[in-house]
């Protein structure tokens, strides 16, 4: 991928020619990887991540629950991360784990996003009392210890894929309703909606059409943080035995305490999903960093 | 001063109702009965399970419900735990709180003192071998889940050397070294994170503090290197770090669920875990409110603390 960003042509159409999505999008990109080496090595362990997770029954050698090899075998040719109490293939797992770690994942940061743009948007836009009020809860919910709202959350309402999502994606929502909030009070001050407020728009109209295509760019960045946080939420959840139901493997649930007394003799059991949560999480933080950089420089520092 | 204690005081009520008020309406929210639940775990007979919603008071309309609740905080009596029979709020502040605090305490201790001066270091000297240390740690350790490396810390050991710290809690007057071993471990495993963001922001706080014209003038005058950094970059660099102290110390207190149920030490963490595994809703409840409330204060502490460290912001 990296040969082809020194050829500039694909960065320059030639003038009076509009050049094709295709390639106006693989220029960027190609710009992007020169630009921002580790935002581009985050992107591409995200997008190995997605691959994992959509052919996780191609790629691993065995299936999940299949009972392969002799329990607590070390990293061999076979099994390369080893095998796990139950003579599972641990790489299997970990590649079968990817599934949990972006469904999760992605459905909270896709919960939380929309829950913020909802209260971003209306609360910036609006402002008055509306916006006072909306601010205050914000407050109140960023002021919430989340880890213990969300284990009391599952005490009365079951661990499992759903809830795990709704909890973590309400609870991500406020702080970014926050970002959202800024752009929004930016964009509003524009002529372009003043002038379309002029032409009659109605407020939805306004919000909808004018606002939000200008604020995609904030949204994007505080999205993809969203991500990383949620699936280190997700693993501690997993963890702890809240999160995903077994046998349903997930990264987090591989290192629960139950096991301590095998991973004591057999590391690897502990080493090989640590190792794939910290470089998901990276990678996500990584490439948001990278993209607020590049999209939105004003957000710098937040 | 004095008024601007009070007024923040005064602005806590409504905070503490509204956050209080958001707990039970995310409990409650999320579908699913609890006491099906209890009965699913098996633990219960059909009997105990009536006697518990009736304990429990889930039969109640939702206002009944929250009235119920408001009371249970205002008063602070969260009842007996349906697996021991103990008070919840007594067992909380007399055997669980003081493990909590003291592990809180020597995280935070151990995270200032790993991660202001490896940040002035690093911001002092600007894109040296040590600064890239430095940032690699402040964004590599956000990303190492808390719960992943603890648990490298009992593993590896284990695995390499056959040692591990001593098993069951001791107090400090049973076994003196024992009791250090059990806290100071998890302190320091704690204490990552809060290292990490203090690294990143006192790096950058000093870089921004250190271009200022007062430390070119203080420079200029003549004072000692350390005088400078010390009285003149650090204090100003200080108020964000507060901040973000105060607000880290809050993510500790939380974390707490997860360390103390790694490293098995029974502290208001591990007696949340307990809770909601054993779903024993008194407790889960009790807990969840008492950190809630803990946290709030922590904020109004930081806010206080405000115009001692800065005199700018004293309005």
């Amino acid at each position: 991928m990296l040969q082809s960003t020194s050829e500039p042509a694909i960065m320059a159409p030639r003038p009076g020619e509009v050049p094709s999505p295709l390639r106006l999008w693989s220029g960027r990109l190609a710009h992007f990887f020169r630009q921002k080496p580790m935002g581009a090595f985050g992107l591409v362990v995200v997008v190995a991540l997605l691959f994992c997770a959509i052919f996780a029954s191609v790629i691993a050698p065995y299936d999940y629950t299949e009972r392969s090899g002799q329990a607590l075998t070390g990293p061999s040719a076979d099994h390369i991360f080893g095998t796990d109490k139950l003579g599972r293939d641990m790489f299997s797992r970990v590649i079968y784990g990817a599934r949990a770690t972006v469904k999760i994942g992605l459905g909270a940061a896709a919960l939380a996003t929309f829950t913020a743009l909802v209260a971003g948007l209306t609360s910036g836009f609006i402002g008055g009392w509306y916006d006072a009020i909306v601010q205050r809860l914000v407050d109140t919910f960023m002021s919430l210890p989340g880890i213990v709202i969300v284990l009391s959350v599952v005490a009365f309402a079951g661990g499992g894929e759903g809830t795990t999502i709704l909890v973590l994606g309400l609870l991500a929502a406020p702080g970014m309703s926050r970002v959202i909030r800024g752009a929004t009070l930016q964009v509003r001050g524009q002529p372009y909606i003043e002038a379309a407020r002029a032409m009659s728009a109605s407020t939805p109209r306004l919000i909808l059409r004018h606002t939000l295509p200008n604020i995609t760019a904030p949204t994007i960045v505080v999205g993809t943080l969203a991500i990383g946080n949620a699936i280190l939420a997700e693993a501690a959840l997993s963890f702890l035995g809240f999160g995903v139901n077994p046998p349903t493997p997930s990264w987090g649930q591989e290192l629960n305490a139950s096991g301590r007394q095998y991973m004591q003799i057999a590391p690897w059991l502990a080493i090989f999903p640590g190792v794939a949560i910290s470089l998901t999480v990276f990678s996500f933080n990584m490439l948001g960093d990278a993209l607020r950089d590049v999209m939105d420089p004003r957000l710098r520092n937040t | 001063m004095r008024q601007f204690v009070l007024r923040r005081l005064a602005l806590m009520v409504p905070t503490l109702f509204l956050a209080v008020t958001a707990v039970f309406i995310l409990v409650r929210i999320i579908p699913g009965d609890a006491v099906t639940l209890l009965l699913d775990s098996s633990q219960y007979s059909k009997q105990d399970a009536d006697a518990i919603r009736e304990q429990l008071g889930i039969n109640d309309s939702i206002p009944v419900q929250y009235e119920k609740f408001l009371k249970q905080v205002v008063t602070g009596d969260f009842g007996v735990s349906i697996w021991s029979g103990q008070d919840v709020m007594d067992t909380l502040l007399k055997d669980r709180l003081p493990i909590t605090l003291e592990l809180t305490f020597f995280a935070t201790l151990f995270g200032i003192l790993l991660g202001v001066p490896a940040g002035i270091v690093a911001a002092l000297r600007q894109d040296s071998l040590w600064d890239y240390v430095v940032r690699t740690i402040g964004i590599g350790g956000l990303s190492v889940p808390g719960f992943w490396l603890a648990t490298m810390v009992l593993v590896l050991p284990a695995f390499w050397w056959g040692w591990t710290l001593p098993i069951g809690y001791k107090t400090f007057a049973e076994d003196a070294s024992k009791h250090v071993q059990q806290i100071l471990v998890p302190a320091l495993v704690m204490s990552v994170a809060l290292a990490a963001v203090l690294m990143r922001m006192t790096r950058s706080m000093m870089l921004e503090v250190l271009r200022q014209d007062f430390v070119r003038t203080a420079r200029a005058k003549g004072l000692a290197g350390r005088v400078v950094i010390v009285r003149h970059c650090l204090r100003n660099a200080m108020l964000p770090l507060v901040s973000i102290v105060g607000v880290q110390v809050a993510v500790l207190l939380a974390g707490t669920v997860i360390y103390e149920t790694v490293f098995t030490l029974p502290g208001v963490g591990s007696y949340l875990y307990e809770g909601v595994a054993r779903r024993d809703y008194p407790v889960v409840q009790g807990v969840t409110v008492m950190l809630t409330v803990g946290v709030i204060f922590l904020n109004l502490i930081i806010d206080v603390s405000y115009p001692i460290i800065d005199p700018r912001v004293r309005v």
